[in-house]
């Protein structure tokens, strides 16, 4: 039984002539997961050098590609995405069977690939098919990376505020969005080849009426990426300026002024479906932690487990949903509020856990990486919809609580 | 299981639980779903305890999923420890069922025991009588007779406590915004005030992880083959979740809803019952923190629990079947 979501027809599937392909159309999820794990124990050797905890940020990303590319190659990394878009078929659970597989091994995560949950699945939805056809392989296999530019200094959690102009002209016989301004807190931009960037192409008053989603090659001319040190020490939040930067019409994503529209679908992915990758470094670090436990309290360790499972079924339900092709709506909300309060809870367990070990200069690399994502927790309640805006959310759109 | 069954299956027992049906277990054929070969239909039993929440009653409802599949005598229930201390055997257990037993499982720590009703002693208790009878046991009576226990029996209650907490914890956040809907001070809803709302939010947060940990567990075969850190966790997450939701609402509803005549009471006091069988929150926490540590039934290095594989099989394949 094929899944739900752009699965390729068997005879594609046989052209293709690929393990992986078939898997995928049998659609038996145990096949599939026994399959890349048995990938994985052959591959582990060429694995081991790509799981390695990489405090430095060019280095974790340029290891992070690397792992994109051994995954694309071997066909693991284009499941779960669109034949026509250089992919194998299947759904996200596929992906994050892939990922949850590679977490428990020890994999410190995917870096600023975090983002292909996040973007891809707009690219993919609402992007000009002939424009993401050319662009998407490259995502998938690491070479290109993208950033997602929303926020601005005006514009946090009221992102209707946004500034940055996307004015429509003619230029040369095209029509362009010719964009003007500035993005701030935009995560991993320094190392994006493309982003998605918000603008606006209405008026002021139109609020989030007049928004629009442009897919924009940060190598134009025009556009500077400036590093932001972090109060963890590292640097993956850029501010971003546009200053008169011409954008094909065809890299509007979605049609002009639905902006706001997608974004929230967006929002969806970041502060919904991710959360299953997200729960899956949790538990890793959670094992992590109990190894070093002999002087904690088992209470707390049972406490810490029970949450943990709470926010796994949260995250399983979402990925299922997306993979049936739902809608997570302002349910989000709700994955975002779990997912940040156990971010913060147990990176405080480990830090007792740990002892000295975290929040303070560290030894080992593993130590330094543990220590950035321990303050980092610290601020997964401001970035992605503050948890004010998450709890405003569940009140007036879920609850339908209004003055 | 599916939202859809849920919604049919609480309206059905809302009917039944507001008629006069003198047993609404035997109406709603509790036995029979027990009994049933099919899995959906068995699990039907949960959605029975989850709407049984929703007005603060008790029936044998907990006793009857715990004792499925077990060779049971005709007036039997199921009595759970207290406390579960694992030191020594606890000796006040809460009996879940209706006045006229004969017989009762107990079970400790997986080895159950059948007790004749005679040879138990009730023992005086705050708790309302029409929530739980507590009962003394002659730690020389436990014998344990493996032939005729599952040994599962714990790991079903706990799941129908949970469920029943969970349709508890709807009731108690339901009828909070109902009252801040409506109540209004400095000339405004209570739910105008943001302080309020976010209280609020943070109840239905807690409730939705209650509902997805408690759909996940149910999601095999529960009756049969419960998972018993599954059970463990989804109790423990019940216990907590209700302590939570019963403050917020209290909170939400102000001096009125720490009134006898009003609902929440009922349904606070029934949830501390529910937590208090089958292991507390913390005693669960406890127990599972020491699997955890010596890695039993569980790996500790990734204690996953629940796999994606298969939930999303069942899921999926599930839908697709729906969709012909």
């Amino acid at each position: 039984m094929s899944m739900p979501i752009s699965a390729p027809s068997p005879a594609e599937a046989a052209a293709e002539g690929d393990t992986v392909d078939s898997l995928i159309v049998d659609g038996a999820l145990a096949e599939f997961g026994e399959e890349f794990r048995g990938w994985a124990d052959a591959n582990e050797a060429r694995l081991a050098p790509l799981m390695l905890p990489c405090p430095e940020f060019d280095e974790r990303v340029a290891v992070a590609r690397q792992m994109r590319r051994v995954l694309f190659d071997a066909g693991w990394g284009r499941c779960g995405w669109p034949v026509q878009f250089g992919g194998l078929g299947g759904s996200i659970v596929h992906r994050q069977l892939v990922h949850e597989e590679l977490t428990r091994r020890g994999w410190p995560g995917p870096a600023n690939f975090e983002h292909l949950e996040i973007i891809a699945p707009i690219l993919v939805r609402y992007g000009d098919p002939d424009f993401v056809a050319e662009i998407f392989p490259s995502f998938l296999s690491g070479d290109e990376a993208w950033a997602q530019g929303f926020s601005e200094a005006e514009a946090g959690s009221d992102l209707a505020s946004i500034r940055t102009a996307g004015h429509v002209r003619e230029a040369e016989g095209e029509t362009h969005v010719v964009v003007t301004g500035r993005k701030l807190w935009t995560s991993w931009a320094v190392w994006a080849r493309r982003a998605l960037v918000l603008v606006r192409t209405g008026s002021p008053e139109e609020r989030h009426r007049g928004l629009t989603l442009l897919a924009v090659d940060l190598t134009e001319p025009g556009i500077a990426v400036h590093r932001i040190r972090q109060a963890n020490g590292t640097d993956e939040l850029a501010e971003v300026t546009f200053d008169d930067v011409r954008v094909p019409l065809r890299q509007v994503i979605g049609g002009l002024g639905n902006g706001w529209q997608i974004a929230l679908t967006l929002l969806g992915y970041e502060r919904g479906t991710l959360a299953w990758s997200r729960q899956s470094h949790f538990l890793a670090r959670f094992g992590q932690g109990i190894a070093a436990s002999e002087s904690a309290d088992e209470r707390d360790l049972g406490r810490m487990f029970v949450d943990l499972m709470g926010l796994r079924s949260v995250a399983a339900y979402a990925v299922i949903g997306e993979a049936s092709g739902g809608d997570l709506g302002p349910g989000a909300a709700f994955v975002k509020l779990l997912m940040t309060r156990n971010e913060q809870d147990l990176y405080e367990l480990l830090a007792r856990l740990h002892g000295a070990r975290a929040g303070v200069h560290p030894g080992s690399a593993d130590d330094e990486l543990l220590s950035q994502e321990y303050l980092f927790s610290k601020i997964v309640t401001i970035y992605g919809g503050s948890r004010e805006m998450q709890l405003t959310t569940v009140a007036r759109q879920i609850l339908g609580l209004r003055g | 299981m599916s939202e859809a069954l849920y919604a049919e299956v609480r309206e059905a027992v809302g009917r039944l639980l507001s008629s006069s049906a003198s047993d609404p277990l035997a109406a709603f054929g509790l036995a029979d779903l027990l009994a049933s070969g099919d899995v959906v239909e068995r699990n039907a039993a949960f959605a029975f305890a989850e709407a049984q929440g929703r007005v603060g009653t008790t029936t044998g409802v907990i006793s009857a999923i715990a004792l499925a599949g077990v060779d049971a005598p005709e007036s039997s229930a199921y009595a759970h420890p207290l406390s579960a201390r694992s030191s020594s055997p606890p000796l006040l257990y809460g009996l879940l069922g209706s006045e006229d037993l004969t017989d009762v499982l107990v079970e400790d720590r997986g080895r159950p025991s059948w007790l004749n009703v005679r040879a138990l002693s009730v023992c005086p208790s705050p708790l309302d009588p029409d929530y739980l009878r507590v009962v003394k046991v002659d730690p020389r009576l436990h014998g344990g007779d493996e032939t005729r226990g599952s040994g599962l029996t714990a790991s079903r209650a706990r799941l129908a406590c949970a469920a029943e907490t969970l349709g508890a914890c709807e009731t108690m956040l339901a009828d909070a915004i109902r009252y801040a809907s409506e109540r209004r001070q400095f000339g405004a809803r209570l739910v105008s005030f943001q302080a309020v709302a976010h209280l609020l939010a943070w109840g239905a947060t807690e409730v939705h992880q209650l509902r997805a940990l408690l759909d996940v567990s149910l999601d095999g075969d529960a009756i049969r083959s419960p998972n018993p850190m599954q059970a463990m966790a989804t109790k423990s997450l019940a216990g907590r979740v209700s302590r939570r939701v019963a403050q917020i609402t209290l909170q939400a509803t102000g001096g009125m809803g720490f009134t006898w005549e009003y609902s929440h009471n009922a349904l606070h006091r029934r949830v501390l019952t529910l937590d208090a069988v089958g292991g507390g929150a913390e005693a669960l926490n406890l127990e599972l923190g020491r699997r955890l540590r010596a890695s039993v039934e569980i790996d500790s290095a990734y204690p996953a629990l629940i796999s994606l594989e298969a939930l999303a099989e069942a899921r999926l394949n599930g839908d697709l079947a729906r969709r012909g």
